[in-house]
C-alpha cells in the first residue's frame, strides 16, 4: 500500500466547498483594506511619537523662561533708574498718556548729584508731537542697532537744553535725551543711552485719591516721584487739547532730592515745590486743573476749601483744603474753569494708604472717578 | 478588473481544491481547512505580483494556517452542533467508503506536525528542502516528523505502508 495514493484517498470525497474565488477576492480585498487602514494609523503614531511626543514631553511645566511681556497700562511705569559711570537716570518722575519723563545727574562728589539734563521716553504708538522733532538732525551712528541722531538747539531763558539726542528701541518706543547747557558730552549721551533699557511695566501709584472731577475731565500725567506728595494733571477732554511731557526744561528738584533723600519723606516737604510745576513751568493747559496732596498740615486750612488768585503765575487761582489734619490739597487752574468746580475738587480728595508702604497704594487710575479714565 | 486580479482569480480557481484537500489532510477537519485556505489565499491577495512562486507560498501558507487552526484555543473555536453528536459507523457498502473513514481516522491520530511533513512529502512530493521550507524549520525536523509519521501511521494502520520510489528518486535528485 502506497502512502501517497492512501493520502490521495483520504482527501477524495469532499464537501461542496463553501468559499467561492469571489469570496477569497472579496477576503484578500477586507485585508488589503484594513492593513492600509493600520498603515495609515501606523505612520500617524510614528509621527506623533517623532514630532509630538517630544515637543509634549520637553514643555516645560512652568510658564516660558522669557514671557511675552505684559500689556502695559496707560500710567504703568516703562523704565528704571540705571547708572552708567557717575551718570544716574532716574526713575520716571511723570508719568503722561503720551510719555513719561526721567532726570539725569552726575554725581559731583559721593551721594551729590547735579542736574544735567534728562530723559522722555515714547512707548511704542505713541506719536511725539513736538515740534523738536522736525529740528535738522545729525547723525549719531546706531545705538543698540537702531539709527540714532542728534538735534542741536538754541538756548533760552526757559529751555536749558542745547543738544538732543534721539534714537528708537527693540520694542518700538523711542526715547529724546538732553543735555542741559552742555553739561552732557555728545559720547556720555550716546553712553547713557546704548545702556538704557525698557523693563517690565510697573503701575505708577499715588498717595491720595479724587472722588470727583469734572465729567469733562481726563486724567492725563501725574508726579509720582514723591513719597509724601504727589500731583496730578487733568484737561478737558478734547481733541485740540493734548498733553506731553518735554525735556527740554529743567526742573532741577528731582535731582536735588536724590542728594537729598529724607527732603522727600520729612513730614513737611516744604522744601519742594507744590504741587508740582508741569515742566515749562507753566499751569495746566488750557481748561485743565493740576491737583497736589501731600501729608502735611497746613495752618488756616480745613475740609472747606478756600479759594483765592495764586501769585506764582497770571491769570491762575487754587482753592486749598485740609482733608484731615494730617494732609493738604492744592486745585489749581486758570480762570476757564469754574471756581464751583475747583472748590468741589478740593473737597473731593483724600490721603490714603500708609506712607512707608507705596505698593499698598492705589494705582493712578484707581485714584480717580471712572469718568476721568482715558482707555487705551 | 485588473489585470492582475483576473490572474488571481485564475490562480485560485485552479489551486483552490488541492489546497483544500492539503489543508483538510493536515488539520482534519473541513471548514478548518476552508477557513485555512482562504486567510492564507486572501494573504496571497495582498502579495499578488510580489510573490516569486504563488503555488509554493499558497501551499505553505496554507498548511501553517491548517496547523495553526488545530491549535486555535477552544474559546476562538466555533463549536458546531454535529461535533457534539457521535458518528454511527456503519459498514458502507461501497469499500473505497470505509477505507477512507478508516484512514482519515488514523491520519488524525498522527500529531499534526508530523502528519503536515507527510502530506506534503507524500501527497505534495516535496523534497526534505522544501517541506523544511514551507514549514520553516530544519530539514533535519523534517526528517525526524517523517520516520515518526510513518512509523504511528504503520502501527495505527496495522498494514506494511511502502513510499512512491518515484518520488523518494525525485527527492534526491533535489
Amino acid at each position: 500500500m502506497k502512502l501517497s495514493d492512501l493520502l490521495e484517498t483520504a482527501r477524495e470525497d469532499a464537501p461542496a466547498a463553501r468559499y467561492t474565488v469571489d469570496d477569497v477576492v472579496a477576503a484578500g480585498r477586507r485585508r488589503k483594506r484594513r492593513r492600509n487602514t493600520g498603515w495609515a494609523i501606523a505612520a500617524l503614531l510614528a509621527v506623533f511619537a517623532v514630532i509630538g511626543l517630544p515637543q509634549l514631553i520637553a514643555r516645560p511645566a512652568a510658564p516660558p523662561a522669557t514671557p511675552p511681556p505684559p500689556k502695559a497700562g496707560p500710567f504703568d511705569l516703562l523704565f528704571s533708574s540705571y547708572r552708567s559711570g557717575d551718570l544716574r537716570v532716574g526713575d520716571p518722575e511723570w508719568v503722561s498718556l503720551t510719555n513719561q519723563l526721567a532726570s539725569i545727574g552726575r554725581e559731583v562728589s559721593p551721594g551729590v548729584y547735579r542736574s544735567v539734563g534728562r530723559l522722555v521716553l515714547y512707548p511704542a504708538g505713541s506719536v511725539p508731537q513736538t515740534f523738536w522733532m522736525s529740528h535738522p538732525k545729525e547723525p549719531a551712528g546706531a545705538i543698540n542697532g537702531h539709527e540714532a541722531s542728534f538735534m542741536p538747539l538754541g538756548r533760552s531763558a526757559l529751555i536749558k537744553a542745547d543738544t538732543l539726542l534721539t534714537w528708537r528701541n527693540a520694542d518700538g518706543s523711542m526715547v529724546l535725551m538732553a543735555s542741559f547747557e552742555n553739561r552732557l558730552s555728545r559720547e556720555e549721551m550716546v553712553r547713557l543711552a546704548t545702556a538704557f533699557r525698557t523693563t517690565s511695566p510697573r503701575p505708577a501709584r499715588l498717595p491720595f485719591a479724587i472722588s470727583w472731577v469734572p465729567s469733562t475731565m481726563r486724567l492725563v500725567a501725574v508726579d509720582v516721584s514723591r513719597p509724601e506728595a504727589a500731583t496730578a494733571l487733568v484737561t478737558p477732554d478734547r481733541p485740540d487739547i493734548g498733553f506731553e511731557l518735554e525735556p527740554l526744561y529743567e526742573q532741577a528738584q528731582f535731582v536735588s532730592a536724590w542728594s537729598e533723600p529724607g527732603l522727600n519723606s520729612a513730614p513737611q516737604p516744604i522744601g519742594l515745590s507744590f504741587p508740582r510745576s508741569t515742566p515749562g513751568n507753566a499751569s495746566a493747559p488750557s481748561g485743565g486743573i493740576v491737583i497736589g496732596v501731600q501729608r502735611s498740615f497746613v495752618s488756616g486750612t480745613g475740609p472747606t476749601p478756600k479759594c483765592a488768585p495764586w501769585s506764582g503765575q497770571h491769570n491762575v487761582r487754587q482753592c486749598v483744603a485740609a482733608p484731615d489734619a494730617s494732609s493738604n490739597l492744592v486745585a489749581r487752574a486758570g480762570h476757564d474753569v469754574p471756581q464751583a468746580d475747583l472748590e468741589r475738587v478740593a473737597a473731593a480728595g483724600r490721603i490714603v494708604g500708609t506712607p512707608g508702604d507705596p505698593e499698598a497704594w492705589p494705582t493712578a487710575r484707581e485714584s480717580f472717578p471712572a469718568s476721568a479714565w482715558v482707555e487705551r | 478588473m485588473s489585470d492582475k486580479e483576473a490572474e488571481f482569480r485564475e490562480f485560485v480557481g485552479g489551486q483552490m481544491e488541492a489546497l483544500r484537500g492539503l489543508a483538510y489532510l493536515t488539520c482534519g477537519d473541513w471548514q478548518l481547512a476552508e477557513d485555512a485556505v482562504l486567510g492564507a489565499l486572501a494573504r496571497l491577495y495582498g502579495k499578488w505580483g510580489r510573490v516569486e512562486n504563488p503555488q509554493a507560498y499558497a501551499r505553505s501558507a496554507v498548511v501553517r494556517a491548517a496547523i495553526d487552526e488545530t491549535r486555535r484555543p477552544w474559546w476562538r473555536r466555533e463549536q458546531s452542533h454535529g461535533d457534539a453528536m457521535p458518528d454511527i459507523v456503519a459498514r458502507d457498502e461501497i469499500l473505497n467508503i470505509d477505507d477512507r473513514v478508516h484512514l482519515r481516522q488514523a491520519l488524525l491520530r498522527v500529531p499534526v506536525k508530523h502528519r503536515a511533513v507527510l502530506v506534503l512529502r507524500f501527497l505534495e512530493g516535496l523534497s526534505v528542502p522544501q517541506t523544511a521550507a514551507a514549514l520553516r524549520c530544519p530539514e533535519g525536523t523534517v526528517k525526524a516528523y517523517t520516520s515518526r509519521g510513518l512509523d504511528t501511521l504503520r502501527r495505527i494502520l496495522g498494514a506494511d505502508l511502502s513510499i512512491d520510489e518515484r518520488l523518494e528518486a525525485r527527492h534526491e535528485a533535489v
